[in-house]
């Protein structure tokens, strides 16, 4: 089988950073999957997220140092993503409704997940909002981490955080899957 | 009395735990994600001195592994120290605005987060994130949003830390990266508050040379070589009172699409394949503004050999490029400020095509010499 990471274009110090971005992925993509599952919803999506944003590391890689924290510009590249992602597939959505003069009809799976109510009520969070509850709840980052993931004040994030647990409670979540 | 606002309901905690299994397991990096890498690592490639650079690293780097703990390489990174929040220096591009953020120095290195924004709001994004050495040498770093462009200058934000004894720093833009005429005067940096330097600058093979409060000259050293992070940029347009990206889709279906140049990763107005069909043209376009320009943008079916836009004071011939693995061409037109503008298309006898009002009624008269055969 042909390594797909050895085209004979690459010179050989080139191929050892596709090399060391590899031993980079298998470490740190099972935690970016993770933290993409939950923002998006969706493994297809997470899993092309992952990808995308080692594509970015890969692009940035010789930026990168043994002292870098690898794991923290892969979950800020995941988030940025995230965020431009469903910015795009929005605008992609609306522009092709409007070709096609009417809206897709929305699809309801056969997904276990879609029967969680608490996950319903995750995924229904404005997307920032979500961000923020995962970043600091899930990932247990500390408050001025997470703010800077997402590139806001500490003031901001608590904002958002709090506004997010609100929605939840309001919802009358109560921890039974339905 | 406790503030249980942020406090995380206990039902969270359950979800994230329930459903943290519901992920499986992790693909491997696809092949797909690989040819990115390597496209973009090709650019690298295709720069000599960069290549050889890195061939340098990463020999040094092998043997300093070598030397050392053979499971180096597998350690956990450490942290990564403090989060730039400080807005040290600030800029703009014909296309978008940035800004260059610091925290303090730690451990001889600088902290940096380079942001961008559209033209037209105040939303701001993170595009790269470094650390910049600041001893001995002080370090630079570039963002180059876009490539090469075949018919319009591209610029580079470049920024560096101010090493210690450093009260000026000079930037000589060199050859510019397109290689067409000259890159600009040089650029010359007077120390001040911020610890950096930031600057705009036209794409090139940059020097940096940093002087002393005396003038003398302390070290000068070639730039770092761009690497643009839109591979698949083809031009640039002003329009709307933006800025602007036309990119290439390649992911799945092809196609072409508008993004602000300040915002990462935005795609808006975007045509593909399909919406091209049968018909010898299909076009999108930027909003006409009071102050500017309108520009169109899309896709032709092969068959058309030339299209221009004739408008109340003129004609302009549309750029076009043509890929080999797609079945359409790709054509664009910077169309100036008018009432009325036409697009016509033309296949290679001059026979008339396609024919769309772009501006206004498109109420214009055709000269006769509108198509030139290519």
């Amino acid at each position: 089988m042909v390594d797909e990471l050895q085209p004979v274009e690459l010179s050989t110090g080139l191929r050892g950073k596709v090399d060391r971005l590899e031993e980079a992925y298998l470490r740190s993509a099972p935690a970016g999957l993770r933290l993409a599952y939950f923002l998006t919803g969706d493994r297809d999506q997470a899993q092309d997220l992952v990808q995308d944003a080692f594509v970015r590391l890969g692009a940035r890689f010789r930026h990168l140092r043994p002292i870098d924290d690898v794991d923290a510009y892969l979950r800020r590249t995941i988030v940025n993503l995230f965020s431009s992602t469903l910015r795009r597939r929005r605008v992609e959505r609306a522009w092709l409704a409007k070709q096609r003069g009417a809206e897709p009809p929305a699809v309801l799976g056969s997904d276990p997940a879609e029967r969680d109510e608490m996950w319903r009520a995750l995924q229904a969070l404005p997307d920032r909002q979500r961000a923020a509850v995962v970043l600091r709840y899930y990932e247990d980052l500390p408050e001025r981490d997470a703010a800077a993931v997402l590139g806001c004040s500490s003031r901001a994030l608590n904002s958002l955080t709090a506004r997010a647990l609100a929605t939840l409670r309001s919802v009358g979540v109560g921890g039974e899957t339905s | 009395m406790k503030d249980l606002r942020n406090e995380m309901p206990p039902e969270l905690d359950e979800m994230f735990r329930r459903r943290e299994g519901d992920v499986g397991m992790v693909p491997e990096l696809s092949v797909r994600a690989r040819r990115r890498i390597r496209t973009r690592q090709g650019l690298v490639a295709a720069a000599a001195i960069l290549a050889v650079a890195a061939a340098t690293a990463i020999a040094v780097n092998l043997a300093v592994v070598g030397r050392g703990d053979p499971d180096i390489g597998d350690e956990p990174p450490a942290p990564s120290g403090p989060v730039p929040t400080h807005v040290a220096a600030t800029g703009r591009t014909d296309l978008f605005r940035w800004r260059v953020l610091t925290a303090p120095e730690q451990g001889g290195r600088l902290p940096t987060r380079l942001q961008t924004a559209s033209l037209v709001d105040d939303f701001w994004y993170d595009v790269t994130s470094t650390r910049l050495d600041v001893q001995p040498e002080a370090e630079v770093d570039t963002y180059l949003p876009a490539g090469v462009f075949t018919d319009v200058p591209n610029r580079v934000v470049v920024w560096g830390a101010f090493a210690p004894g450093v009260d000026r720093v000079v930037i000589d833009p060199g050859t510019p990266c397109s290689g067409r005429g000259q890159a600009g005067p040089p650029v010359t940096v007077d120390r001040a508050d911020e610890p950096i330097w930031a600057v705009t600058m036209e794409c090139g093979d940059a020097t940096v040379t940093e002087f002393d409060a005396s003038g003398e000259e302390v070290a000068s050293r070639p730039m770092p070589d761009p690497q643009p992070v839109y591979t698949w940029a083809i031009t640039t347009a002003k329009g709307d009172g933006k800025g602007w990206f036309l990119q290439r889709l390649v992911d799945g279906e092809g196609g072409v699409a508008i993004g602000d140049a300040g915002i990462p990763n935005d795609l808006q107005t975007i045509i593909r394949e399909r919406d091209l069909g049968d018909d010898p043209v299909v076009w999108g376009s930027t909003a006409v503004r009071p102050d500017g320009a309108k520009f169109v943008f899309g896709l032709n079916a092969r068959t058309v050999d030339s299209i221009v836009v004739v408008h109340d004071d003129g004609l302009v011939r549309a750029s076009t490029q043509d890929f080999i693995e797609d079945p359409y061409g790709t054509f664009w037109i910077r169309v100036p400020f008018t009432t009325q503008a036409l697009l016509l298309a033309f296949d290679a006898s001059c026979s008339e095509v396609a024919r769309a009002p772009v501006i206004g009624e498109g109420a214009v008269t055709v000269p006769a010499d509108a198509c030139q055969p290519s």
